[in-house]
């Protein structure tokens, strides 16, 4: 049996590849399987996925239809 | 025009200034008209749309700023806020970041050094694939990885202090809280 702590330490290492999606079937089954065993790596998961979803939610910007206009025929003056 | 409003977006946090947002985004959208014989129908346009936007950042406005391109030491490799978060008895929920305002959420990744915070807007806030982040930055995948995990770090970093000055959270200095003792003589 392999021991706990390096199963959490090859999570850890990987965490981001399986957070962005870039990993591969194989790698991803095998994290799946150490999450339901591991409390502590799922709930870091859980913390690193809210974190990425609040950066993308505090940090996007959604300029007003002024601005885009404004934008917009600027750019048609300048073309 | 396609994607106006994420374009002026991504290029107010790159400037971190909204006129010469306005600027890079109408550059931007001249380039890429004047160059669009260039693009291949059935490719992704938005991203290439932002390798031009991350090119006329660099090129035109880059100059200006005088910021240090390459970051040597870098002390936040290894930090986890996750870890702090537990070292210091608090609950670590993104909950708790949540109470962080907008405004000094974009303020702490605008403070990140402009190459790490580039892969983080592209892969977080925009949701670029690694390849797509390699394509429009012109690096290779093995770059953009370890971009994105430093600005990654040095964001959470940020947040960190932020959650520490406003008293969120209170890290527990043992230098700092010398015991005291009662002068018996």
């Amino acid at each position: 049996m392999e021991h706990p702590k390096a199963d959490c330490r090859s999570f850890l290492a990987r965490l981001y590849l399986y957070l962005d999606g870039e990993i591969d079937e194989l790698s991803k089954a095998d994290i799946d399987r150490h999450l339901e065993a591991c409390t502590g790596c799922e709930q870091h998961l859980v913390f690193e996925r809210d974190l990425k979803a609040l950066v993308r939610r505090k940090c996007s910007e959604q300029p007003d239809a002024i601005l885009i206009e404004r934008l917009r025929v600027e750019i048609q003056r300048r073309l | 025009m396609p994607f106006l409003g994420q374009l002026y977006g991504t290029a107010l946090r790159l400037t971190r200034n909204p006129a010469d947002a306005e600027e890079v985004v109408q550059e931007t959208m001249l380039r890429a008209f004047r160059a669009f014989n260039q693009f291949q129908e059935g490719t992704n346009l938005k991203a290439w749309l932002y390798k031009i936007l991350t090119n006329t950042f660099i090129s035109s406005y880059r100059k200006k700023q005088r910021e240090p391109q390459t970051v040597s030491a870098d002390a936040n490799e290894d930090f986890s806020l996750y870890d702090r978060l537990v070292e210091a008895n608090v609950s670590p929920e993104a909950e708790l970041l949540d109470r962080i305002p907008d405004e000094e959420v974009k303020q702490a990744l605008e403070s990140i050094p402009e190459q790490f915070r580039t892969a983080v807007l592209l892969a977080d806030v925009e949701g670029f694939s690694y390849q797509e982040i390699a394509d429009i930055t012109g690096v290779a995948i093995g770059t953009v990885m370890s971009r994105l995990h430093r600005g990654r770090k040095a964001l959470q970093r940020a947040l960190w202090d932020y959650a520490k000055q406003r008293g969120m959270v209170e890290e527990e200095e043992p230098w700092s809280t010398p015991r005291r003792t009662v002068d018996r003589s």
